[in-house]
């Protein structure tokens, strides 16, 4: 009895070693376990939908196997600056990746230095701001007008700091203070919100006048339908949107040092550091090859998301540009204190 | 302007409102208990602070097993960082099974073992392999 | 007019069975299910989907109170006043009734939400978005009376260790302006979020209950001698339930009232209910030593929270808690919007919900009802064989809730630690849990009244809503300081 149970045992324990140290030889994503971890902890933001949807076609193209782990962005930048460079752990996530450290939300060793950057996958144009259908403009333009004609009022604008919407606000409140001067500037008032939720529950019960947030999950409340006290409608848009008739920043003129200003958020893929130039170069052939996929491409549009790859090398040019030219508008920016004080 | 009923928030310094008012209120809940634990003392005729005849440890406490529990905790998360899951899991949780089994014989610490194996077993087959969570 | 056949039931049945094996896990929890079942629904269409989901929602949030009871862990965050009055049943041999009454209990209270969910939703939904900031403080600062209500003749120090927790549920960085505080710098990375609540949870009663039964030889199983011995105990029968028709009907709308109110943790429901429970006693004295009344209480809440937490998902588009909140993926993966058109819009798939939720609710009752008197053997079982299989959940429940973070276990030993000593000082641990789930709430709704007002503290006496709260909370903490007095006093007499 005592035997048998032991060698029961060890052939259980002996299955396991073989099982879990099957080595694999070369450089590969296939047939491997692959975490991909995303910034954000909802699974219902565009992170997660743009990652859920990305690595289900990626899986089939890496004949691998992709999990999306919803953990966060702290401990996503975390996990990608000490994963070891085997492939087995990614993370996709938009361009908070680098505005959290611009705005010193994280520490400088989570810099785009410390990884890979890998491909992109597509972008998100839907960053909109939104007010109550009851406001007295029809868009961010009208509102500058709005508050230089009426001295005595104040727009109250719902960001979240250190993120998208906080480099869009940072580029309007520039923009009016040049056009319409520094006094109506002042009058446009920063309130901190958090989740979509939350700033949704600030515009109905009268705390902020605009509200900033992922067009998709905005879109239903603009519906002629809803009733008066949820309605919303769109003031402005960061970037261009198909069958929106919103005007977008660049196209009421808010320009961002001479520049019309867009904005999109980019999904891209991050390796760890060190990771070998044959694991970018097969991810980079699977994602372009699966950014050709008609059903993707519906898939990701159904939501308003847009693919569009780019190659890992180019996109590491683009995103460096980018976080450089941010880098200085942030830096020129007044502080929050400045801006949410009443 | 001291104003009783107002708390300015400033954006950059709001993040220590919060702790500040309960550090307070900790504060003064503190000086209360002081307070009463002193009369309380004061009305039994005893010193406040009374060591003597009080012991933190139960008496002849299990040192093995309390101390034993805590080490292979720390233990467990090494084992776990360098062994993966189920060859950490099952080495601590046998090694646990052992450490609080009554007796230490041939065949209660191979029971011991095997109940662990089978407990890592199921718990990584359910979690880690049908429901794909990550596991360590 | 819905959509219902039996592969339906079949993954109302599966979404069940698994939701309450999460929840009785420690360490577990329904949202966890929902998370990891996200991805796997999008092969079916959204309705199968929601049977199988919402079974993962009820289950989980009723599989709870299986180690609630039987162990004294609390399977979820809104278990724990489950085991208040649970445990001590269970462990005079009562362990079966006490799990029936609990599940009876829950089939109750998940029954009344989902009769508020059909009927009241639209109405809810415009009084759920009149609670600004102020509203939602003063709620969360009634929940915390419960403090007061549990630290009956210890007050001070109840209330002591309460605020203690609320101090150490703020470690970490404030979400507002993204800035640390109380975090040494070598924990900065792991300490970001703070604390999180589940490792806090397990180590606080799990692991330091562990390391008390270590100190003292890990002899005893969890029942008392004759119990095992199989002498005849108190069986369940429904006339327990007798007279607690008006506490099941309390209780199960204060969970359903805090399910609607977004952005209020599930978990204060059954702590709020367990303290109007209290206060609304007969005999409030003996709350906690095993009573029925306080069990219904508890169970009846946190299943209400179910149909509740739907209401503003529903009709608004936010969430009512953090299922709910993963939930949503699942209409967004399948490209429905959940808002204030989605009952108009999608009858068919309203009528759906509300029939899955009932189905769910039936099935969480059977699947539990019976086999839980073979399930209930398990207190039977020695310590020494029991505690290492716990250690071995939590760890993996631990780690694997944030998907995958070593320093949750270290949380979980510390706190295993920390609650330890708590029981060798005197201070109680149940209020320090208490503070420490309700304390980041505390602080974002403050914070955020204080934003709205310019930082005028005269905010909170301002709105009427807000007096009829600031009304209840005082008659409460007055009730309870005279109930203290007299606890002390008892107890020196009887000394």
């Amino acid at each position: 009895m005592k035997k048998t149970l032991a060698v029961l045992l060890i052939a259980i324990m002996c299955t396991f070693t073989f099982a879990s140290c099957k080595k694999q030889t070369k450089n590969s994503f296939e047939g491997q376990n692959i975490r991909a971890v995303i910034g954000s902890t909802s699974t219902s933001g565009d992170s997660y939908m743009i990652a859920d949807i990305t690595s289900r076609y990626l899986s089939k193209q890496l004949k691998a196997n992709i999990k999306v782990d919803a953990v966060g962005a702290g401990p996503a930048l975390q996990t990608i600056s000490t994963a070891k460079p085997d492939g087995k752990t990614i993370m996709i996530f938009h361009d908070m990746t680098y505005l959290g450290v611009l705005f010193g939300a994280f520490d400088k060793k989570y810099a785009l230095e410390n990884m890979v950057i890998g491909p992109r996958v597509g972008i998100n144009p839907g960053a909109i701001f939104a007010a109550k259908a009851s406001a007295p403009y029809n868009n961010m333009k009208e509102m500058a007008e709005y508050l230089k004609a009426n001295p005595d009022k104040h727009a109250r604008v719902a960001v979240e700091a250190g993120g998208v919407s906080h480099i869009g606000f940072i580029s309007y409140y520039e923009w009016v203070a040049k056009q319409y001067g520094q006094d109506v500037a002042d009058r446009v008032d920063v309130v901190i919100g958090g989740s979509t939720a939350d700033k949704c529950q600030m515009l109905w019960d009268g705390n902020a006048d605009v509200i900033f947030a992922d067009y998709s999950s905005l879109l239903q409340y603009t519906d002629p339908k809803v009733e008066d006290k949820l309605r919303m409608k769109f003031v402005g848009l960061l970037d261009k949107i198909d069958g929106e008739s919103c005007p977008t920043f660049a196209e009421m003129g808010i320009t961002l040092n001479g520049e019309p200003f867009v904005f999109s958020k980019e999904f891209i893929i991050y390796l760890p550091k060190d990771t070998p130039a044959e694991l970018v170069k097969e991810l980079d052939a699977a994602v372009s090859e699966i950014s050709k996929d008609e059903t993707f491409k519906a898939e990701m549009a159904k939501l308003k998301y847009k693919v569009d790859y780019l190659s890992a090398e180019e996109t590491k040019k683009h995103i460096i540009e980018k976080r450089d030219s941010l880098e200085a508008l942030i830096k020129a920016a007044p502080s929050l204190d400045k801006l949410t004080e009443k | 302007m001291f104003d009783l009923f107002k708390i300015k928030i400033v954006y950059s310094k709001s993040h220590w409102v919060m702790p500040k008012i309960i550090i307070g209120v900790l504060i003064i809940l503190g000086i209360i208990i002081l307070i009463q634990e002193s009369m309380k003392a004061k009305r039994e005729n005893r010193p406040l602070f009374n060591f003597k005849g009080k012991r933190f440890f139960v008496e002849n406490y299990d040192k093995l097993k309390l101390f034993g529990s805590i080490a292979l905790l720390i233990i467990y998360i090494y084992a776990m960082k360098f062994l993966g899951f189920i060859f950490g899991s099952i080495i601590v949780i046998s090694l646990f099974n052992i450490l609080y089994s009554p007796k230490k014989d041939k065949k209660s610490i191979l029971i011991c073992i095997a109940i662990s194996v089978i407990e890592t077993l199921i718990l990584w087959f359910v979690f880690g392999y049908l429901f794909e969570i990550t596991l360590p | 007019m819905i959509t219902f056949g039996i592969v339906q039931f079949f993954a109302a049945l599966i979404g069940v069975i698994i939701g309450i094996i999460f929840g009785a896990l420690p360490g577990m929890t329904a949202t966890m299910a929902v998370v990891v079942f996200l991805p796997l629904t999008y092969a079916y269409d959204l309705s199968t989907s929601l049977y199988l989901l919402l079974g993962l929602y009820v289950g989980g949030i009723s599989g709870g109170l299986i180690p609630a009871i039987l162990i004294n862990i609390p399977g979820t965050p809104s278990s724990i006043t489950t085991g208040f009055d649970g445990y001590p049943m269970a462990k005079r041999g009562e362990g079966v009734r006490a799990l029936r009454i609990g599940i009876t209990a829950s089939l109750v209270g998940g029954i009344i939400s989902l009769i508020v969910l059909a009927f009241f939703t639209p109405v809810l939904a415009r009084f759920a978005i009149k609670f600004s900031a102020v509203e939602k403080f003063l709620v969360i600062l009634f929940a915390m009376t419960v403090i007061a209500a549990l630290s009956r003749g210890n007050m001070t120090k109840g209330i002591f260790s309460g605020f203690l927790g609320v101090l150490i549920s703020l470690i970490g960085i404030f979400p507002d302006n993204q800035m640390m505080r109380m975090v040494p710098k070598i924990f900065a990375d792991q300490l970001r979020d703070g604390f999180q609540l589940l490792p806090v949870l397990i180590g606080l009663f799990a692991f330091s209950q562990m390391f008390e039964q270590a100190e003292n030889g890990m002899k005893d199983t969890f029942v008392e001698e004759d119990v095992l011995k199989g002498k005849q105990t108190r069986k369940f029968s429904f006339k327990d339930l007798k007279g607690q028709s008006i506490n099941l009907i309390r209780s199960s709308l204060i969970g359903t009232f805090i399910g609607v109110l977004p952005g209020v943790g599930g978990s204060a429901a059954s702590l709020m209910s367990y303290s109007q429970c209290k206060a609304w006693s007969k005999h409030p004295e003996k709350l906690g030593t095993g009573q029925v009344e306080g069990l219904v209480a508890s169970e009846a809440a946190n299943n209400g929270l179910t149909g509740g937490a739907l209401v503003p998902l529903l009709s608004l588009g936010i969430p009512g808690d953090s299922t709910t909140a993963a939930l949503v993926g699942a209409f967004m993966l399948q490209g429905v919007q959940v808002g204030p058109l989605f009952i108009s819009q999608n009858p068919k798939l309203w009528y759906t919900i509300l029939f899955a939720l009932l189905l769910c609710n039936i099935l969480m009752f059977i699947v539990m009802f019976y086999p839980i008197k073979y399930l209930a053997n398990i207190i039977k079982v020695p310590m020494s064989k029991l505690y290492p299989a716990v250690v071995l959940m939590s760890v993996v429940g631990a780690f694997s809730a944030r998907n995958g973070n070593m320093f949750d276990v270290v949380t979980l030993i510390v706190f295993g630690v920390i609650g330890y000593l708590f029981g060798k000082i005197g201070l109680p641990s149940t209020t320090f849990l208490i503070g420490f789930i309700l304390g980041r709430d505390l602080e974002k709704y403050f914070v955020d009244s204080l934003k709205g007002s310019g930082g005028s503290l005269l905010v909170f006496f301002q709105r009427p809503m807000g007096l009829v709260i600031w009304g209840l909370i005082i008659i409460f903490l007055i009730y309870a300081f005279f109930d203290n007095r007299r606890a002390r006093k008892q107890n020196s007499a009887a000394a």
